[in-house]
């Protein structure tokens, strides 16, 4: 972390090496306006002020950014890094969207104590992939996960809430532990890790929405046959890891 | 805007700016929300915050601050997801910790005096303001699905701090 200002404060006017920020004033007007500004006179009376209030924040917000001691890390890219990180790994997709379904066949309290329980182990698994702690066979794990959760939404399997728990939180270390793994050092670390456990919720969420058709006959032919589609995806990431 | 205004902005947006900052304050907010407070935490926190930062002016150097929010931000995120009820003498014991990594993790980056001053009047302002907001809305948020939203942000929350928490301690 830099401290370029050291302290306490008070006899020590100026110092930090003279080092500039880059938005300090040799090079303020290096950064082109992000947005064209309109002369005076132009802006309508009694236009939208909280768009320009939200505007200006963001401008300042790009502007200081880079200026504050916890620099170093991207931490935009980070986290959307870290968000595309479960969505470009179809397997996650897969499984992530069957652990909602299953959610929603089995009804409340699985409704949501699947995805609650999902990133808490999660982190688990990712803490033995940060570490560096073996655990053979990753990929088959992750596929497995896919095949059986799939088949549980198939076959509307209405197993005991601890079971199902259970089931999931053993998936979860595996999928834990494959993010966990690829988390970059640095900085920007929290901002991955925000990312990427914020698409896996959303994922859960997404599925538990699909899996609320299933209160409608119709819908039910869907969940099951989107729980069939699952299964069958995880079979051919077996296959493939295999 | 002139260095002086810029400093206060600084200072202003450095707790919404910080990743460790916003972690620590949504985990506080949550377990603030599931616990049914509204602004007793805010009441806890802005002191702590104050006295984190007057501890920086006087020149306490390096502190494990960021792990200290982690820390409290996964504890915070598992009370929040896993007990039916959160205590809230736990919550209102836990904010001024939180205020007080958050200012002793808030080093102004700039170099003069007065920007200095300045940018530590803001983070403590901004600080207080960014946690009263969430902690309003994880209040309001508390009353939706019998807590389900908040449950389900504090597993989030604690998978974050968790996460890089290991981390941190790999690397260091």
């Amino acid at each position: 972390m830099t401290r370029p200002l050291s302290l306490p404060l008070w006899g020590r006017v100026g110092v930090g090496g003279g080092r500039l920020r880059h938005n300090s004033a040799p090079f303020r007007d290096l950064h082109p306006r992000p947005f064209p500004t309109r002369g005076r006179g132009e802006r309508r009376a009694g236009g939208p002020a909280i768009p320009l209030i939200l505007a200006a924040l963001l401008i300042m917000a790009g502007d200081v950014a880079p200026a504050l001691a916890h620099g170093g890390g991207d931490v935009a890219g980070g986290f959307f890094g870290g968000f595309l990180h479960p969505l470009t790994g179809p397997d996650h997709i897969a499984a992530m969207v069957a652990v909602g379904l299953w959610g929603a066949v089995l009804g409340a309290p699985a409704l949501w104590l699947l995805p609650v329980a999902f990133p808490l182990v999660m982190a688990l698994g990712g803490v033995l992939g940060i570490v560096g702690v073996p655990l053979p066979r990753i990929e088959i794990g992750i596929a497995v996960s896919a095949i059986v959760l799939g088949l549980m939404v198939a076959f509307m399997v209405r197993a005991p809430l601890a079971i199902a728990v259970a089931v999931v939180a053993v998936f979860a270390v595996f999928h834990g532990y494959a993010h966990g793994a690829e988390l970059p050092p640095g900085a920007d670390a929290i901002a991955f890790s925000a990312g990427f456990v914020i698409a896996t919720g959303l994922l859960h969420l997404g599925g538990v929405g699909l899996g609320l058709a299933a209160r409608r006959p119709a819908g039910r032919i869907a969940v099951r046959f989107a729980g069939a589609l699952i299964a069958i995806a995880g079979m051919v990431f077996l296959a493939a890891a295999l | 805007m002139n260095p002086v205004a810029h400093a206060l902005v600084d200072g202003l947006l450095h707790p919404l700016l910080a990743p460790a900052h916003v972690v620590a304050l949504a985990g506080l907010a949550v377990a603030a929300g599931r616990a049914g407070l509204r602004l007793a935490t805010v009441a806890a926190f802005a002191p702590g915050l104050i006295a984190g930062l007057g501890a920086l002016a006087w020149g306490v150097g390096e502190t494990p601050a960021p792990d200290v929010l982690l820390a409290v931000a996964g504890f915070c995120g598992i009370l929040a997801a896993a007990l039916p009820r959160v205590p809230a003498w736990l919550v209102v014991a836990l904010a001024p910790i939180v205020g007080i990594a958050i200012g002793l993790d808030s080093p102004p980056e700039v170099t003069s005096l007065k920007e200095a001053v300045l940018m530590l009047l803001g983070t403590a302002c901004g600080g207080v303001i960014a946690f009263a907001v969430l902690a309003l809305a994880a209040f309001v948020l508390g009353g939706v699905g019998r807590g389900i939203v908040l449950r389900v942000a504090g597993s989030w929350v604690a998978a974050i701090a968790i996460l890089v928490l290991a981390l941190r301690w790999v690397t260091a």
